[in-house]
């Protein structure tokens, strides 16, 4: 009765909604987890959803899986109202760290749970088993049984399963968080293959690793407290976080006080020190944070630069590590392996471009 | 309040076979001890007999000593099992674990075999010392029993000490061998500490067993030492005084729901401490 | 795991500790229940050890006064572990959708019986089942019922203790990929639950092989159990066949005990072995 069908039916009537949260709050016991949250996922699009732990990211994915209902707000998948509705009646598919594998199952059937559910005919769930298996690349292991798998294999098997039902959303919950530092880039990509296989599919990815959140998602909401504290698409995101935290849990990121004297050539002009910096232009005066990530910055280029002491030398393979001192304000600067790296205790200066340098509120 | 979805289970209306079976077996037979006792006045009559009264102390004595022996003996056999482990002794330990699937009166009857006036153990040290009559004579005593119950209970206790000793990380040992700490020391500082929860889980179980414990006297059939269970048997079926028995029962359910709530305290308490 | 005393200068604390858990675990465990099998074959037993073997007593103890023993003992183990565990089941799933307060409330109701004394519930029922309005005093119904009262309360809390150990995410992930109430139970839940619901009914079981003291309140003269059996054997002097029948007793309930463990584990229990694996 709610086959495949019904949400997709849904989708054409109202094309380009995805996932929608609209002031949804849920409360443990008195504990409020998630508050008036609201946050749109575009049909298609991926979304990570990250914070640290506690923040309320898993409790925004229950309750759009409706393990957990909301004491205000709506959600909606596809423009369909589902803040009430059984998890068995959302037609999500879902990828969970443990990959929860049944194991008294073979993979097939594993893969056909879903199907079998909705009283699919047994062989077309096991022509449609077996072609998601294939999507994945494991069609060989269907006679298997779970604890016969690697953690790799597991996880591809739990992604068939969940694209089996042909949802409407996939829910990745922290799904790779269990694998090696190896697999774990080779699956990243692997679902970002998938997902240009499968454009209209719409993705809500929880995590707390934000290189994977950067390298897979097309936006990023972060979470802080049970509350949203920013979103926007990744890059942009990335590139001028709108707050402190948004700076600091999204890549690592400098964050220097200055105040700012005015703009100048759409540039604005702060004085950090002693120093007279071109940042990012933007309104307003007075005390600012200037937000410029590790990379960013160049070492001895005296350009929109100031000086600093050398506190620490780091080389990391590919990569130095410079810790830096400039007046009360620890720096850190990362480049490419430096042929001759400067020498503790002594004075260097360090340069970046405006357009790396946005202004923050100290908040 | 947020409701949320602790997986599925069966509507309330589910309740009403196994509520009937628990009314059925449980409640009614004992909601009418308490009217049988009262109406034969026996509570007062038999609270204040001194028979009742030495049965109660034989209970409490039986239960405290069979508790502290379990403890002591499970203990010792826990930390060779777990840190000194002989070949086979993994076999040995499952071996015990098997005795909780027993009867308790199979053990009374075993010891029979082995210390009673004619076991093997009296009969050797008979022709060993040439004499008639047989040296061991502790078996129909408080103490046998005592020993049997032991025997019977360690197991319960042994169980979640060996778990406990499991969850010991062995880098920590290691750590405080290799910072200088004696084997008893390391036992005193740091097993034992981990143990302890175990330990009081395992005992207050033991405690409530032994109370209740039934089958082990009745094998033993021990002079003089009638306990609150033997004494139900003895007044109800070779009496046929079902008043004085239902106030005995009483008693003895009273008792045992005590240390049922010490047990679940103690359980309770353990839980909370660990989540700190 | 590590060896404590494990030096070389401590090899005599070592000896002694082994020689101390030898000596206790020969007088606790090893002597007694040797004894006991090795009293099972004695033919005549004047000194310290039986002069000959026998299987003599088996075939007494199968076949004279006590001979219906072992199959009113099955029975009686059998249908009352079996209806424990289904009552304790329904329970425990029932209460799991519960108010957690009523969840508290429930859970106590169903596992309190395992704390009142045997011997009570036994008078308790002889008390109950004398008495209008249900006669049930004389009939093989009172020793099930005995025998549901004292094991049920274990079965329950064996399958509640499973349920709590259930890791949520494997019915989750099915309720999301649209899996319903019943579907979900009969498919991923009892299935995971398998290991747990056979580790209950052999603890209802066992216990109710070798329950003596509610029986020995409540049974009619047809219907007698082993353990009363065994009893009244030794009471009236024929210890040998008492040892007989105990061994048979303890030979039949492991046997149940391994076998359900057995079909347990190829039927469903691989969820604990999988988990441990990661």
């Amino acid at each position: 009765m709610d086959g495949m069908d019904g949400p997709r039916a849904a989708a054409r009537a109202e094309t380009g909604a995805g996932i929608g949260f609209a002031g949804v709050t849920v409360a443990y016991g008195g504990a409020v987890a998630l508050a008036d949250f609201t946050l749109d996922v575009r049909r298609g699009e991926i979304l990570a959803l990250i914070g640290p732990s506690g923040s309320g990211k898993t409790t925004a994915l229950r309750a759009l899986a409706g393990f957990a209902l909301p004491v205000a707000g709506r959600v909606t998948i596809a423009g369909r109202d589902v803040t009430g509705l059984a998890p068995a009646a959302r037609g999500i598919g879902m990828v969970v760290q443990s990959y929860a594998l049944f194991p008294h199952m073979r993979v097939a059937e594993n893969v056909a749970f879903g199907l079998a559910a909705r009283g699919v005919a047994k062989a077309e769930q096991r022509a449609r088993a077996l072609a998601c298996l294939r999507l994945v690349g494991v069609e060989g292991l269907a006679e298997r049984l779970p604890r016969q798998l690697s953690g790799g294999q597991q996880q591809r098997v739990a992604i068939a399963r969940a694209l089996a039902i042909r949802p409407e959303v996939l829910l990745l919950d922290e799904p790779f968080s269990a694998l090696d530092a190896q697999i774990r880039r080779a699956m990243v990509e692997e679902v970002g293959r998938l997902h240009a296989a499968m454009p209209e599919l719409t993705i809500l990815h929880v995590t707390h690793d934000q290189t994977e959140a950067l390298s897979l998602a097309h936006r990023i909401g972060i979470l802080r407290g049970g509350r949203l504290e920013a979103a926007g698409e990744s890059r942009a995101l990335y590139q001028t976080p709108p707050t402190r935290f948004a700076a600091e849990f999204l890549g690592r990121a400098n964050l220097l006080p200055v105040e700012v004297l005015g703009v100048e050539n759409g540039a604005a002009m702060v004085r950090f020190g002693t120093a007279v910096l071109r940042a990012r232009g933007g309104a307003g005066r007075g005390r600012r944070l200037l937000c410029v990530r590790p990379h960013a910055l160049r070492l001895h280029q005296a350009e929109n630069g100031f000086a600093a002491r050398v506190d620490g030398v780091r080389w990391q393979g590919e990569t130095h590590a410079l810790d830096l001192v400039a007046g009360d304000t620890r720096v850190h600067l990362t480049s490419s392996a430096l042929r001759e790296p400067p020498r503790p205790g002594t004075m260097v200066t360090v340069g970046f471009d405006p357009a790396d340098a946005p202004l923050l509120d100290d908040a | 309040m947020t409701r949320s979805w602790r997986g599925p289970g069966l509507g309330a209306p589910a309740l009403a076979l196994p509520a009937l079976g628990l009314l059925a077996s449980v409640v009614y037979p004992l909601a009418l001890t308490a009217p049988t006792a009262l109406g034969g006045g026996a509570p007062g009559r038999v609270f204040a007999t001194s028979w009742f009264q030495a049965a109660a102390l034989h209970t409490a004595t039986i239960a405290l000593a069979a508790t502290t022996g379990c403890i002591l003996l499970a203990l010792m056999l826990g930390l060779v099992f777990a840190f000194l482990p002989f070949p086979g002794a993994g076999l040995v330990s499952r071996a015990i674990d098997t005795v909780i699937a027993l009867p308790t009166f199979l053990v009374a009857l075993a010891f029979t075999f082995f210390y009673g006036s004619a076991g093997v153990v009296n009969e050797a040290l008979m022709a060993l010392l040439h004499t008639d009559i047989a040296p061991l004579a502790f078996l129909y005593t408080k103490w046998g029993v005592i020993m049997i119950e032991i025997t019977v209970y360690t197991p319960f206790v042994l169980r979640p000490l060996l778990a406990a000793f499991a969850q010991i990380d062995p880098a920590q040992l290691e750590m405080a061998s290799s910072l200088g700490a004696g084997p008893w020391r390391i036992v005193r500082g740091i097993i034992l500490p981990a143990a302890l929860p175990a330990l009081l889980a395992g005992g207050s179980l033991c405690l409530l067993l032994t109370v209740n414990e039934f089958g082990v006297l009745f094998f033993i059939g021990a002079r003089g030492v009638i306990t609150l269970p033997l004494l139900i048997y003895d007044k109800a079926i070779q009496e046929f005084d079902y008043p004085a028995a239902c106030a005995v029962a009483l008693a003895n359910v009273a008792l045992s729901l005590s240390l049922f709530a010490l047990y679940r305290a103690v359980l309770r308490r353990l839980a909370a401490d660990a989540d700190v | 795991m590590t060896t404590l005393f494990a030096g070389r200068e401590t090899r005599p604390v070592r000896f002694a500790l082994w020689g101390a858990a030898w000596l206790l675990l020969l007088v606790f465990y090893a002597g007694p229940l040797l004894l006991i099998v090795l009293a099972s074959f004695a033919g005549q037993w004047n000194g310290a050890l039986p002069s000959h073997l026998t299987w003599r007593h088996y075939g007494q103890a199968l076949t004279g006064d006590q001979a219906g023993s072992l199959w009113a003992s099955l029975a009686t183990g059998m249908i009352a572990s079996t209806a424990a565990l289904a009552l304790g089941t329904t329970a425990a799933l029932a209460l799991r959708g519960a108010r957690p307060a009523w969840q508290r409330i429930g859970s106590l109701a169903f596992y309190l019986p395992s704390a009142v004394p045997t011997v009570s519930v036994g008078l308790g029922l002889l008390v109950a089942y004398s008495r209008r309005p249900v006669l049930l005093n004389g009939t093989v119904a009172i020793v099930v019922l005995a025998h549901l009262a004292i094991v049920s309360a274990f079965a329950f809390g064996a399958v509640q203790a499973g349920l709590a150990r259930l890791p949520p995410e494997y019915e989750d992930v099915a309720a999301g990929l649209g899996a319903r109430r019943f579907y979900l139970l009969r498919r991923v839940t009892l299935p995971l639950l398998a290991p747990y619901l056979g580790a209950a009914f052999n603890l209802a079981f066992a216990l109710s092989m070798g329950e003596l003291a509610a029986t020995i309140m409540v049974y009619p003269p047809g219907w007698v159990t082993m353990p009363i059996s065994i009893f009244a054997l030794t009471d009236r002097g024929d210890t040998f066949e008492g040892a007989a029948l105990t061994v048979i007793l303890a030979a039949a309930t492991l046997l149940v005990l391994g076998g359900v463990a057995r079909v347990v584990a190829r039927a469903g229990g691989r969820a604990r072995k999988d988990r441990r694996a990661r």
